[in-house]
């Protein structure tokens, strides 16, 4: 079985099909990653489509200069993070349509808590919302946050401090 | 990892399904044949509004670059002069011939006797026979 890095060369020399076998070895983690997000199959699906889609178009530039998972995690934060700003303002817009807590029984409070989590995280300065996002989905360390955000480590982790912080306010309030 | 820290990501975490790759790649590949037919479309339409315009442009260049304008002048009547006396009626008279200045008395329903009109058709009849 030939590696990401191999596929990707043959794919910039021309062999479209070699792109296929890139998604095959990648496509769980991508969708995964959207699936810890959403919740939602179908979303997920569309976004991991978004990444596979973003990754055809500009593939052919990659250089090697960073790992290719480090390039993919990179499309799937700023992916995921188009989707959650996205997201926010469909969530104002329907908030006379959100049910009221009240109505939902235990078997709901972890969900209701995981959309007051990310309704939270939306929140967030664009920065913070990265390594949150990075953090909590992939439990990747700092330097690895590090090196796809392109942030320094100590930079990343006190961005994640702060943003802590404000979701600790923010979920109390709530 | 702190205790929030370690609820929030427990809140992120649960099992996922894997998902049929042959399917997903058939569906991407139909979305990149939508995308490229868009672009295309796109594409085709900006050159035919491109093309539209470099013609008109080159039509407007080939045209006369001639300033034409429209002069305002007044419409005076030319016979208004008559009225004003400005012109003189013997003074035509002596520059035009007989038989005119009948036609135009007539044309210009002047008020002439029956006898003066006679007379000036004797002209016309004399000019008809030579």
């Amino acid at each position: 079985m030939l590696s990401d890095n191999e596929l990707i060369e043959k794919f910039q020399n021309g062999d479209d099909k070699a792109f296929n076998k890139l998604i095959q070895n990648n496509l769980n983690n991508v969708f995964g990653f959207f699936m810890k997000i959403t919740r939602d199959e179908m979303a997920a699906e569309d976004l991991a489509q978004d990444v596979f889609m973003k990754l055809y178009k500009n593939l052919k530039k990659f250089r090697h200069d960073s790992n290719f998972s480090t390039y993919l995690y990179r499309i799937n934060t700023n992916t995921a993070n188009s989707w959650i700003t996205r997201n926010k303002w469909k969530n104002l817009l329907h908030l006379d349509q959100a049910p009221d807590r009240g109505e939902y029984d235990q078997v709901n409070e972890a969900e209701w808590e995981r959309k007051e989590l990310w309704e939270s995280i939306s929140k967030l300065p664009k920065k913070q919302r990265k390594v949150v996002i990075l953090r909590l989905t992939n439990s990747l360390s700092f330097r690895e946050i590090s090196n796809i955000t392109g942030m320094k480590e100590g930079t990343a982790k006190v961005n994640f401090h702060h943003a802590l912080k404000k979701l600790k306010e923010d979920l109390i309030d709530e | 990892m702190n205790s929030l820290e370690k609820k929030l990501s427990k809140l992120s975490s649960f099992k996922i399904n894997k998902i049929d790759s042959s399917n997903f790649i058939s569906s991407l590949r139909n979305r990149q044949r939508i995308e490229s037919l868009r672009k295309k479309r796109f594409q085709s339409g900006i050159r035919g509004l491109a093309f539209v315009t470099l013609i008109s442009f080159i039509t407007s260049l080939q045209l006369d670059d001639t300033n034409y304008h429209y002069d305002n002048f007044n419409i005076v009547s030319y016979y208004q002069d008559f009225d004003n006396e400005i012109f003189n009626i013997n003074d035509i008279l002596v520059e035009v011939d007989e038989i005119d200045f009948g036609l135009f008395l007539i044309e210009e329903t002047v008020d002439i006797g029956i006898s003066e009109l006679i007379y000036y058709n004797s002209f016309l009849i004399e000019d008809v026979e030579g």
